[in-house]
């Protein structure tokens, strides 16, 4: 089953 | 040919179709969406940008012509937020 594509993305980057 | 590869080794967790790198150096913790989880999975070995393309193609539907573009974009990014290097 494939997947429908979406733009690989970087949703956050936080420091903790 | 460039390679690219995570910069070390990682924690990554997967929820919900989010993807969670724990980086341990800097003290950070990056979200990925599906398919930029699945392509940093790939990236635990050196990947180049038509290899990464090619396994994207073969998972995914209805790839977007300006993948290739997007994908570079993505490891760009990851590169400089430390979480990947140059493959050698």
């Amino acid at each position: 089953i494939r997947k429908k594509y979406s733009s690989p993305q970087i949703l956050s980057h936080q420091p903790i | 040919m460039t390679q690219y590869v995570w910069r070390n080794q990682y924690e990554t967790v997967e929820l919900d179709g989010e993807w969670i790198i724990l980086n341990t150096d800097s003290f950070t913790v990056t979200k990925l969406n599906d398919l930029g989880g699945f392509c940093w999975t790939l990236l635990q070995s050196a990947q180049t940008l038509p290899a990464l393309l090619q396994a994207v193609h073969e998972q995914y539907e209805a790839v977007s012509p300006t993948a290739e573009q997007e994908l570079e974009s993505f490891v760009t990014d990851l590169m400089q937020r430390g979480l990947l290097k140059y493959a050698v």
